[in-house]
């Protein structure tokens, strides 16, 4: 088993990583940027190491420096987290060089994978259902205009280094297609250092269902069920559930195997998620292969039982799985909000600041993973994700109704937060009914929708709650960071307040 | 008892609360509605909780220079509060002695001004926007949540702006 364990992250996914170390015994080091210096994370590690300046090149993005820091803490193994450097393959090579551990698929793998039209080839060669498209990169528009012919209209234009939407475009007829060609190469070029794009049939209102996957390095290689993130904006998944309202217990098994499949394929091993489009004609195909923990982890660990963290470090210090496909029954559902700090009431705009008041609901079936606590700055170097909420009942309306009420429960107070969006999603007919698809909530969402966040009672307990905090001049006054260079007006408020209270 | 009457703003909406004392108890009424006992109690730090008729909700306030800051349900709110002499008196000042705040687009966080949508003299609606500020890799769209004719831009576009910066005043 492993010792002392280096996380190379920040944030909840850290805090996660930390608190499974703890429950087996391991002892967990974490490393920071100047901006985090008093983050959660680094206090709940028996170590913590500075690497750099706050942004994430300097820092959490910096090989050299990570290594560095696992060397002097005497760490015999690095976990990844998600985002970062998790799906670098040089990292995980780097870190098997020198000798440390690796938390995650081997290198080889996470090559395999990373070029998705290697990816393709390699699926479609093992028996994976791939979207109707080119398996080679395409080198001009000439080829592009060809390979969209023979494909048929609508196409998808994706970067084959891709990810997270960048270098996508979906492309309706021939007039589109040079525009989206150029836009689609420069994106990817400057998101990725690769500009080379291909071409995919655009498979139309499709749902995202990926498949959870755990793979031992003896062979073993299971399947945990499905989550259902097909709740998205901008690409980015906004709610995750699992069982999707979408797939039956026969589909389920069959993309199951399937992902098991290409994992083998790819010669996987440790923790990985098998994402696919899900048409409404019920037919699959594969998509890609996340070679790390998900985001939405907890989804699937709510509804098994089982601790994927805790997985992945057995699986990486060598023990084999030691269970069969089947010992795994998913028991009730799971969905996760993840809370960020954005404002839905203006346009999405990050929110950053002081987590003046910070209250995170609690109770049965609630759990909670965030890296923040009160006082804690909310800035602008990282992903602006502050907790996940995730419920577990025994169905999805039940699910559904404790995580409004979880949603109800959370009191954030310093930093507007994407609760009111989550709100307005859990109690929407659409989702109660589990009819969306991928595009669904960029259709439906609008201003409009945005203005009806404030509920008329919430608006009513508000304004009653200012008027007498007013009334009765017992404000307690602003945290100093908040007021300075406004002392004067605040003492001004106050007085003000003490005035109205005589009347 | 005596009665007083508060004008509370709510990011864009307005509420009437009269707040009326009767020996230990107090009693509200939101507009027209119904006249309900309150109470209003202290958990800890911002942390309360208002008993208002038959149901209770926990939420947090503090006050800060712009007004006060409250959590309520999952939503994080804005209030200001004006009792009744006084917003009769910006009514009649032509609402000038209201809030001299919201006529003020600050920039809610550090970033670069990317466009400026707006000159001086320009008659703006509320809601329009009148900046482009790009942070956290995403360009934002900045309005103000009234209208009025543009008095000052404090930026030009490429410029970087600090958390606060005064970039657009309303007369």
């Amino acid at each position: 088993m492993l010792r002392r364990l280096l996380i190379a992250n920040r944030g909840e996914i850290a805090v996660r990583v930390i608190r499974a170390c703890r429950e087996m015994g391991i002892s967990p080091v974490a490393v920071y940027s100047d901006a985090d210096v008093h983050a959660l994370h680094v206090r709940m590690a028996d170590a913590a190491l500075p690497i750099g300046p706050a942004p994430a090149t300097d820092s959490y993005l910096r090989i050299d420096r990570i290594l560095e820091a696992a060397r002097l803490a005497g760490a015999d193994a690095v976990h990844p987290g998600y985002g970062f450097l998790a799906e670098n393959a040089e990292f995980a090579q780097a870190c098997l060089d020198t000798g440390l551990v690796f938390v995650g698929p081997p290198p080889n793998a996470m090559r395999a994978l990373g070029l998705k039209t290697e990816a393709r080839k390699l699926m479609q060669a093992a028996g994976v259902p791939v979207v109707p498209g080119t398996l080679e990169p395409l080198a001009n528009l000439a080829d592009v205009q060809g390979a969209a012919q023979a494909i048929g209209f609508p196409v998808a234009l994706k970067a084959v280094a891709g990810g997270g939407g960048k270098g996508l475009r979906m492309v309706a007829d021939p007039t589109q297609l040079e525009a989206a060609f150029r836009q689609a190469t420069s994106e990817a070029g400057a998101a990725f250092g690769n500009p080379a794009v291909y071409l995919e049939r655009a498979i139309e209102r499709p749902r995202h269902i990926e498949m959870q996957i755990l793979a031992d390095e003896h062979g073993a290689c299971v399947w945990l069920g499905e989550r259902d993130c097909s709740i998205q904006r901008r690409h980015q998944k906004v709610l995750e559930e699992s069982p999707s309202p979408a797939v039956s217990p026969a589909l389920r098994s069959q993309m199951g195997e399937v992902a098991v499949r290409a994992a083998q394929a790819a010669g996987y091993t440790n923790a990985g998620t098998v994402e696919f489009l899900l048409a409404p004609d019920g037919t699959f195909y594969f998509l890609e292969v996340n070679a790390r923990l998900q985001v939405e982890h907890p989804v699937t660990e709510e509804v098994t039982g089982i601790d994927l963290v805790r997985e992945q470090l057995r699986i990486a210090s060598g023990e084999p799985l030691g269970y069969d496909q089947s010992a795994l029954a998913p028991r009730g559902y799971a969905v996760e909000c993840r809370i960020y700090a954005e404002d839905p009431t203006a346009g999405f705009l990050p929110s950053t600041g002081r987590l003046l008041g910070y209250r995170p609901p609690s109770g049965p079936g609630v759990r909670v993973d965030s890296g923040v606590e009160e006082d804690a700055t909310i800035g602008v170097h990282y992903d602006p994700m502050i907790a996940k909420l995730i419920v577990h009942a025994a169905n999805r309306p039940q699910g559904l109704d404790r995580m409004a009420r979880a949603l109800r429960e959370f009191l954030v107070l310093g930093v507007r937060t994407s609760i009111p969006l989550h709100r307005w999603l859990v109690a929407h007919p659409v989702v109660r009914a589990g009819t969306f698809d991928t595009g669904w909530l960029e259709r439906e969402w609008s201003a409009a929708d945005a203005a009806t966040l404030g509920h008329a009672d919430t608006i009513e307990t508000a304004a009653i709650a200012a008027a007498l905090l007013f009334d009765a001049g017992r404000v307690p006054a602003a945290l100093p960071s908040l007021g300075s260079g406004n002392d004067d007006h605040v003492s001004r408020w106050r007085l003000s307040a003490r005035r109205a209270a005589q009347h | 008892m005596p009665e007083t009457t508060y004008q509370v703003t709510i990011d864009e909406r307005v509420v009437r609360v009269r707040v009326r004392r009767d020996g230990e108890r107090v009693l509200v009424r939101v507009d027209d509605g119904e006249e309900q006992a309150v109470q209003l109690g202290t958990i800890r730090g911002p942390l309360r909780w208002l008993g208002l008729g038959d149901r209770r909700t926990d939420l947090m306030a503090v006050v800060d220079a712009d007004g006060i800051r409250l959590a309520v349900d999952g939503l994080e709110l804005r209030a200001e509060v004006l009792d009744e002499a006084r917003a009769r008196l910006a009514s009649v000042a032509g609402g000038r002695a209201g809030s001299h705040i919201r006529r003020e687009l600050k920039a809610p966080m550090p970033g670069l001004l990317v466009k400026v949508l707006c000159q001086v003299g320009d008659v703006v609606e509320a809601g329009q926007p009148l900046v482009v500020l790009q942070a956290m890799k995403m360009e934002n769209e900045l309005s103000l949540p009234r209208g009025g004719t543009i008095k000052s831009v404090g930026g030009e576009p490429g410029q970087s702006v600090e958390q606060g910066q005064v970039l657009v005043v309303l007369e």
